[in-house]
């Protein structure tokens, strides 16, 4: 498998791969195919070389102590079975004595002597020349010894024959692939159809058309189309959530910002000093609520953001945690609350988003301070495991009833709108959604005698 | 005390000119980061009030460029940014506090003073915080104008605390001060010197928390 890279096409790497997959093969066999028809070609005229040469030698025999050749006429009237080629010959007698024919006609490197014909290749004149040598033993008194009959004939008629064979079997295989590409085409084609049809289903469906795609009956298509499914309803129950959220957020800052309307609008009207201070306390007090919850939508949005973007960084917890500490201790310097701080670990240092984690920690101290008693004891700290560390948030106030725990935990991503629990819904959304970005899980409890700790549970590895 | 406040929203300058001329502090305005490089060039301020989203050049350009010339005059930084990291990076290039907007103006205040306050202690023997003061040349403290009477380590420990307003002494910070490497303590000590000096100055406006696990803290709330 080699590396894809950037865009391509299916169908066309499909094809292309098999193309060339193919015209290796058909490579192969053309290889295979001129051996082959090379070798038909001399098995062929080798025959009638071998024939004249054989018609020579016979009549080669010695007389009063002299060779004699009678050279036969049909000798040669063999080859002319090939009319354009040229045919010589020379025939020797013993010691290589020159007996007749073309003097210079080349013999095959190291030849031995023997009565079975020994084929060889070589040029004469120029041209290419396929030849044979036969040898025959002459015994007589006065004449002994090895007679030598050399003939070659030039190739046209060979070669012709051998391009015949080679055209004609490429010109099938040939065919045979095109025949194999055309119905593998069409099968691609038939195979992808789904995803067409898939596709064009997605592109013709309004946004807000939610059903399930229609089902399909192959096999390989179905997790495909099953994942589209899961993927849009869990989009959709996001975005349901979102226009909840949305919803309630109007309605909380909606409801904040007239009730500061009507108090300016009545404090305008007010003559009395004193009456109109206590506007003004209204006014700020109800500003102030708002901007708490403004703070803390800007806030959600932001580690939201963040999750989606990732922001992670080896981060010394100890450092971290002992400066949220701190600035709230400076900010709430002059209450009653008690403040503690819990960390055995002070070198543990994990990945995590620093800004995000100390958004959420403050909001849920706040939290604590907020719905807390005045004499209230807030413990931030973190408990290690080896494969997790818990960052948890403690406090000594009113809790949250065991029955609305597990819908504390439902509903993270929506405003409360009881009473006071608004910035309490919202300050868990932060929690939740900044623990979920660090592949945790976010743990509420209650403690006894009465109070909250809320928990990160984070893994020590990044996901 | 003169500050010198960089904003460019004017509604939001005029309130805090009238709110600090209202309690006493009256501060410059000026609107933009190029304006109070003239100003800075021929007056001197003792501490600057810094928006950073400025027309021209942003307030982190003022800063950075401050701090690069060496000049350590104090600077409280101002956003209205939604983004939290405008917090930290104002702090990282040498803020030395920062508030989102919006803010409350008597936290402004209290902020402005608190700075101020660090930069004329280190300046001279007179610290001053609300109602207490201590001077540490006589070691005398006041608190209502009158006289205190502070044992020796109570007067150690708070005048350690004065000069870490804000910050976190540990209790390991603390008795390396207080007392000699030879000399025997035991940690309840500390707490026991704590416990007295908090009773002395009950009703200032120093505030000594205590955060188990992690040490002390001294506020002012004026």
């Amino acid at each position: 498998m080699w590396m894809i890279s950037g865009r391509y096409s299916l169908r066309k790497r499909l094809l292309s791969g098999t193309a060339g997959l193919m015209l290796g093969v058909l490579l192969v066999l053309s290889a295979g195919v001129w051996q082959y028809a090379n070798r038909t070609a001399d098995i062929s005229y080798d025959r009638l070389l071998t024939g004249s040469a054989l018609a020579i030698i016979e009549r080669i025999r010695s007389r009063n102590g002299q060779v004699e050749v009678d050279l036969p006429y049909a000798a040669l009237d063999i080859l002319s079975l090939a009319p354009d080629d040229k045919v010589y010959y020379v025939v020797s007698g013993p010691d290589k004595q020159y007996l007749t024919g073309y003097r210079d006609f080349p013999s095959p490197e190291r030849y031995t002597p023997s009565a079975s014909p020994v084929f060889y290749n070589t040029d004469y004149l120029n041209e290419s020349i396929r030849a044979v040598v036969v040898s025959k033993r002459l015994d007589d008194p006065g004449v002994s010894g090895w007679v030598e009959v050399r003939i070659g004939q030039s190739r046209i008629a060979r070669n012709s024959l051998s391009n015949e064979i080679l055209l004609g079997e490429i010109a099938v295989l040939v065919l045979v692939i095109t025949l194999a590409l055309a119905s593998l085409a069409f099968g691609i084609n038939r195979t992808l159809f789904p995803l067409n049809q898939l596709s064009r289903t997605l592109r013709e469906r309004r946004a807000d058309e939610m059903g399930p795609l229609p089902d399909t009956d192959i096999k390989e298509v179905k997790p495909l189309i099953a994942s589209i499914d899961q993927y849009r309803t869990r989009l959709q129950s996001n975005l349901d959530m979102m226009q909840v959220f949305i919803a309630d957020a109007s309605h909380q800052i909606r409801t904040a910002l007239s009730s500061v309307q009507a108090q300016l609008d009545m404090a305008e009207m007010e003559h009395d000093k004193d009456k109109l201070q206590n506007r003004l306390t209204l006014i700020r007090n109800q500003h102030r609520k708002l901007t708490r919850l403004t703070n803390q939508l800007l806030t959600h949005a932001l580690v939201a953001h963040r999750r989606d973007t990732n922001q992670f960084q080896p981060v010394k917890l100890d450092t971290l945690l002992s400066a949220i500490l701190t600035s709230e201790v400076r900010d709430h310097a002059d209450s009653s609350i008690e403040f503690n701080y819990s960390n055995t670990q002070r070198d543990l240092t994990i990945d995590a988003d620093p800004v995000s984690l100390r958004e959420c920690l403050r909001n849920l101290i706040d939290n604590a301070i907020k719905y807390g008693p005045e004499n209230n004891s807030i413990t931030l700290g973190i408990d290690v495991e080896a494969e997790q560390v818990s960052i948890f948030v403690e406090d000594e106030g009113p809790g949250i009833p065991d029955e609305m725990l597990q819908r504390a935990v439902l509903r993270f991503e929506r405003i409360e709108t009881g009473k006071n629990t608004l910035g309490s819904g919202l300050g868990l959304a932060i929690a939740n959604t900044v623990t979920e970005a660090h592949g945790g899980q976010l743990h509420l409890s209650n403690r006894q005698p009465h109070g909250l700790r809320v928990e990160l549970v984070l893994p020590r590895r990044r996901i | 005390m003169r500050i010198l406040l960089i904003e460019d929203n004017t509604e939001l300058a005029n309130a805090i000119s009238e709110y600090f001329g209202h309690i006493g502090h009256p501060l410059d305005w000026c609107e933009s980061a190029e304006s109070a490089e003239k100003l800075l060039a021929y007056q001197s301020f003792e501490m600057l009030i810094l928006d950073i989203n400025l027309p021209g050049k942003s307030g982190f350009q003022l800063l950075k460029q401050l701090r690069a010339k060496g000049d350590e005059i104090p600077v409280l930084v101002l956003t209205a940014r939604a983004e939290v990291d405008d917090r930290v990076s104002a702090l990282d290039i040498g803020a030395d506090d920062y508030m989102v907007k919006p803010f409350d103006f008597r936290e402004l205040a209290a902020r402005c003073r608190a700075l101020l306050r660090r930069e004329r202690g280190s300046a001279s023997n007179q610290i001053v915080c609300g109602n207490l003061s201590y001077d540490a040349s006589t070691a005398a403290v006041t608190l209502h104008g009158a006289q205190i009477d502070l044992r020796h380590r109570e007067i150690q420990l708070l005048e350690l605390l004065l000069n870490n307003l804000d910050h976190v002494l540990t209790k390991e910070q603390i008795a390396d001060r207080l007392y000699r490497f030879d000399e025997a303590y035991t940690p309840n000590a500390i707490e026991q010197v704590l416990t007295r000096l908090r009773k002395k100055l009950a009703g200032s406006s120093l505030h000594i928390k205590t955060i188990r696990g992690l040490g002390y803290l001294a506020h002012v709330d004026d």
